[in-house]
């Protein structure tokens, strides 16, 4: 049997109105080399439908590799040209090692609180 | 040394996930701990990914993998059929510059590998088979 990579999507607004609208991919299997381009895909897709701010739910990935580092990367890149970002939201441990390992931690948001994350997206003015 | 020869014969990229495992299951079975269990498998998944993808094109190629493990240490060494590759000549890559938006970011996974294992070494044999062994140190 191969990797499975399982992706389910929700939005939240945060409890004040300036507050960002933000898409949470809760991802849960295998960030790996044959199922990040379903991250890519997935992220790709929501991006073009004008989103710009996701919150990315780690805390059900098993296992991630470098390809699903890029991945996240590169939808990091694309939400960066919306004007938006995207952070992450309790890694396991396995995406922690990888994160850590690679000082990716440094250059993403990380948090352990879903609300917490939601609201730091608001726009500093 | 323990040796167990983990795999030997053909794969594609299909085949990756359950070389993982097989490698997991056995590095386990020898009492290794968590840490260094996985992280040895990260390393199987990176070199992996990159001799299917690189070396083989996508296309299936023979590959070995075998597992030693003593008290001091575990190394894995996996032999494939592709163009020369030495990975101990790849220059290590910056990661400050991957997360730019300019940034391509190829050369991760080695990158990974390299910060994973405490030594790698490559050899190319007379008979066409890249020879590539990594080695974690058991604490």
């Amino acid at each position: 049997m191969g990797s499975t990579l399982n992706i389910s999507i929700s939005t939240h607004q945060g409890d004040d109105k300036l507050t960002e609208t933000v898409t949470v991919l809760s991802l849960k299997g295998e960030l790996d080399s044959s199922t990040y381009k379903d991250l890519q895909a997935k992220a790709e897709e929501i991006i073009s439908e004008d989103t710009k701010n996701i919150l990315i739910d780690m805390s059900g990935l098993n296992f991630i590799g470098s390809a699903g580092l890029r991945a996240i990367h590169t939808t990091s890149n694309s939400t960066k040209e919306k004007g938006g970002s995207v952070k992450l939201l309790k890694p396991s441990e396995a995406s922690q090692r990888v994160l850590k390992t690679l000082g990716f931690d440094q250059f993403f948001e990380v948090f352990q609180d879903l609300d917490k994350a939601i609201d730091s997206f608001k726009p500093v003015h | 040394m323990d040796s167990i020869c983990i795999y030997s014969g053909e794969v594609d990229i299909n085949d990756i996930h359950d070389l993982r495992q097989h490698t997991e299951h056995a590095l386990k079975q020898r009492g290794l701990d968590d840490d260094t269990c996985a992280s040895l498998v990260i390393v199987v998944e990176e070199w992996l990914s990159n001799i299917v993808n690189y070396a083989y094109q996508g296309k299936k190629g023979e590959l070995e993998l075998k597992v030693d493990v003593n008290d001091s240490q575990a190394r894995i060494c996996i032999r494939d059929q592709g163009p020369e590759f030495n990975i101990t000549s790849v220059k290590a890559i910056q990661i400050k510059d991957v997360n730019s938006p300019d940034a391509k970011p190829g050369g991760l996974g080695i990158e990974l590998i390299r910060r994973l294992v405490d030594d790698l070494d490559y050899s190319r044999s007379e008979d066409g088979w890249n020879q590539s062994c990594f080695r974690r140190n058991i604490q």
